[in-house]
């Protein structure tokens, strides 16, 4: 279950930029598979420069990858 | 499961396997003093020994990811601060009767268990918080 507000569209992007696995995009971004996964999950919220960071290696803007439950 | 949470659970099962052990043996009536201090010692040294055996252990089993990864991650980072802190307000809330203990007029080697199993906990509830906020996310 999502424990923040903040969901996200990993899982599709990673799809979309040829099955790029969660090692592979947590080696991009500087941060370990475990936070990719938590963030994956909803179970955390990135940093806002680290969410810049993932949305920049998909090659998007932060807010096609994240959003904000209101 | 990352090397920094095996690591805090490693610490977990250690603290609770040498100091459940230290306080059972304890418990029961009948230990001298120095009986009482050669023993707190006794586990410090076992405990240290025990910590080398588990670190060892999931470090030799962990090499591979740790040549490929290291990094300091913010999650990793707000992660232990946060079960610092946990272990923190558990230490300034269980220590807080220490000293009407002594005012009791305790005898030193009860007061000097109750500060032992205090900062045991303490310690557990800092790596076991950080095991899981690893698990469970923050």
């Amino acid at each position: 279950m999502a424990s923040t507000q903040v969901t996200n569209r990993l899982r599709v992007f990673r799809f979309n930029n040829g099955e790029m696995t969660q090692q592979a995009l947590a080696d991009r971004v500087g941060l370990t598979r475990q936070t990719i996964v938590a963030i994956e999950k909803g179970h955390y919220a990135p940093s806002l420069e680290a969410a810049f960071r993932i949305a920049r290696a998909f090659g998007v803007g932060i807010e096609e990858v994240f959003g904000y439950l209101d | 499961m990352s090397y920094k949470t095996k690591i805090s659970l490693a610490t977990v099962i250690g603290l609770a396997l040498v100091y459940g052990a230290y306080f059972l043996w304890a418990w029961r009536p009948g230990h001298s003093a120095p009986e009482i201090f050669t023993h707190i010692v006794g586990a410090a040294v076992l405990l240290v020994v025990v910590m080398i055996a588990l670190a060892t252990t999931v470090a030799v089993r962990e090499v591979v990811v740790m040549k490929s990864g290291g990094r300091v991650d913010e999650r990793d980072q707000t992660n232990e601060l946060r079960s610092a802190r946990n272990g923190y307000y558990a230490l300034i809330s269980l220590i807080w009767p220490a000293p009407f203990v002594v005012l009791a007029g305790a005898s030193p080697v009860l007061v000097a268990n109750l500060a032992l199993a205090v900062l045991v906990l303490a310690e557990m509830v800092h790596f076991g918080s950080r095991v899981v906020y690893d698990l469970r996310g923050v």
